[in-house]
């Protein structure tokens, strides 16, 4: 089809001696010598990173007071505005487990596109809690938390989001990692850990440089060169595969399809689908966090009406749709090119079980390293780093200046607008230390998907009566709100390891039940919306109402 | 099945016509918007090297 216009499009062919070999390192310097990956890519790949430290430096000018270091001055139109968004919440992370998903549950894992698109859709055409919470003229959420309840909500509430947010971004560089190493055929692990964190030092030099300016320019070229490079993909995967190869998958291939159905046919294990309690929690979350999430709030409250408050996520459906849906045509390509070439899949799956660092991440970042031409990889690599890039520069900003807003200033005294910048500052780089420790030792034990709900959770579960309850319930009170974000921390039972302990304690005490990571996430929303509820009507704010 | 397939079709569609109108729709203009937002914080930078001692004043 039309891929093959491309001279380039020289598919790699699996060698003989890829059979011989079953050990983890033996398929990467397999893959490596087979991978489309050459200079010309690092060159790309390069060139773009140098254009990322020029901004940085050019864009501290702009930087005038805290306002415009925190939220770009509040000066963000429409357009703008829409491509920052997409570039921070289309992260390389976000790529890499909806590909996941896409190998592992097919067509199914597109449940979570379409509620996230309706969602938007619902709060985009009523406004609902984005457009009274801009109206408040807050900068970060746990100043309205301040605005409405009490500085010590505030504070308690900032460390929430600050170590949930920190948590769930702990795994953006192991992803990032594999992703690379995978396209690239890069095997050395001691090259991989320094090449991303060399890109991380390149995200937190011009973050730290020129704030949310720097950020907000940085997005557009990211979203620019990001947009481009989804594209090209998708074009070569549906050549690669063809609608018969996706016909294929969904009959032959024995296609996880019906999301409602727990068991997915496409695996030997009968309760490892998705399932109504699954469809529940992620539809409870996913609405929470579309309106609440800090990273994509901050572009909210960096508008400069409620009216492009509102009109921002009317228009975010598509990005958020396509955000999700390409990456799961991505996977499923490689779940049906895998299918179709099951020595290479034998040896894949070997490389999983034999060694722990490589994980189902690798499938689709191997299938394009076979599918797109040199060149052009460059440039698709390139569009995955800027991925990585836009999604880590509003991350760090946002909880950085969460830390120095909502815990450091509340805490201190009253601080100088000086001041604050330089705290922002180092706060940036020392969570950016924090992300190449965690991401360094931690070891996901579960889907990347099911991590990032998880640790989301413990922000979500508290955030959502807190913000809602104080918009829309006159009787919210302050300890409402402390026992909702407090009630969070429930959700860390769900983490992998207290999970497996959990389930160990229930057999030992006879319980048949198996607890899963959807049961806690419902769990910690109830332990927090029951506890805003009872601490605002026990204990009311009194005269304060 | 047949029900699911149609939806994910209509999805997977929806998402790659939405993302290149998407696409248009900010390289038209975001440009210039960039250029407005610049602006804007150009004269914020001056007035605050006009005044600095207000960067000092304790909030």
């Amino acid at each position: 089809m039309f891929g093959k216009f491309f001279w380039l499009h020289q598919p790699a062919r699996v060698s003989v001696r890829f059979f011989e070999n079953c050990s983890r390192k033996s398929f990467l310097i397999m893959t490596f010598d087979q991978t489309n990956f050459t200079q010309i890519d690092w060159i790309i790949v390069g060139i773009y990173l140098l254009s990322s430290i020029v901004i940085g430096v050019w864009a501290n000018r702009y930087v005038g007071n805290l306002s415009d270091y925190l939220v770009a001055g509040r000066t963000l139109r429409i357009r703008l505005a829409l491509a920052t968004m997409t570039g921070t919440e289309l992260g390389l992370v976000t790529v890499m487990y909806s590909s996941e998903l896409g190998y592992k549950q097919q067509f199914a894992s597109l449940y979570l596109a379409v509620f996230e698109f309706l969602i938007l859709l619902i709060v985009g055409l009523s406004g609902f809690v984005v457009y009274r919470l801009r109206q408040t003229e807050v900068m970060t959420i746990p100043e309205y938390y301040q605005q409405r309840y009490s500085t010590g909500v505030r504070v308690v509430g900032g460390i929430m989001m600050v170590t949930s947010g920190v948590l769930n971004m702990g795994l953006f560089l192991k992803a990032g990692a594999e992703f690379l190493a995978a396209i690239s055929g890069l095997a050395d692990e001691f090259y991989l850990k320094w090449i991303m964190t060399g890109l991380l030092a390149l995200v937190l030099f011009y973050t730290v440089l020129g704030g949310m300016v720097s950020v907000v320019i940085t997005d557009l070229i990211q979203f620019l060169v990001l947009g481009v490079g989804m594209l090209i993909v998708t074009w070569f995967v549906v050549d690669e595969i063809g609608l018969r190869g996706f016909e294929q998958a969904a009959t032959e291939l024995n296609a996880y399809v019906d999301p409602t159905d727990p068991d997915n046919p496409s695996t030997p294990e009968s309760t490892d689908g998705i399932g109504p309690i699954t469809l529940l929690a992620q539809a409870v979350v996913l609405f929470i966090a579309v309106m609440l999430w800090p990273a994509g709030a901050s572009r909210t409250l960096s508008v400069k009406s409620s009216e492009v408050a509102q009109k921002l996520y009317l228009f975010s459906t598509i990005p958020f749709l396509t955000r999700r849906a390409l990456p799961v045509l991505w996977g499923l390509g490689a779940f049906v090119w895998f299918a179709n070439h099951w020595e290479m899949k034998y040896q894949f799956e070997a490389a999983i079980a034999n060694n722990s660092s490589m994980t189902s991440l690798s499938a689709m970042p191997l299938f394009l390293a076979k599918i797109i031409p040199s060149g052009l990889l460059g440039l698709v690599t390139a569009a995955m780093v800027a991925a990585f890039m836009s999604t880590h520069d509003s991350y760090l900003l946002c909880w950085s200046g969460v830390v120095t807003q909502d815990i450091i200033a509340p805490m201190f005294g009253p601080l100088s607008q000086r001041k604050r910048i330089l705290i922002t500052r180092i706060a940036i780089l020392v969570i950016g230390a924090m992300l190449l420790f965690w991401g360094l030792w931690y070891e996901v034990q579960t889907d990347l998907w099911s991590y990032m709900a998880v640790t989301g959770t413990v922000y979500v579960a508290g955030v959502c009566p807190v913000v809602i309850g104080g918009l829309y319930w006159k009787r919210g009170s302050t300890v409402g709100a402390y026992l909702a974000l407090l009630g969070g921390l429930t959700g860390l039972l769900a983490m992998q390891p207290l999970l497996k302990r959990l389930n160990d304690i229930g057999r030992e005490m006879g319980f048949t039940f198996e607890l899963s990571n959807s049961h806690m996430m419902l769990f910690t929303i109830g332990v927090s919306l029951i506890g805003y509820v009872l601490g605002s009507l026990l204990f009311p704010d009194g005269k304060k109402q | 099945m047949t029900g699911w397939m149609t939806l994910w079709t209509i999805v997977f569609v929806t998402a790659v016509v939405g993302f290149v109108l998407l696409l248009l729709l900010v390289s038209v203009g975001a440009i210039r918007e960039l250029r407005q937002t610049l602006n804007e914080l150009r004269e914020d930078a001056a007035a605050a090297a006009e005044n600095p001692e207000t960067l000092d004043e304790a909030i």
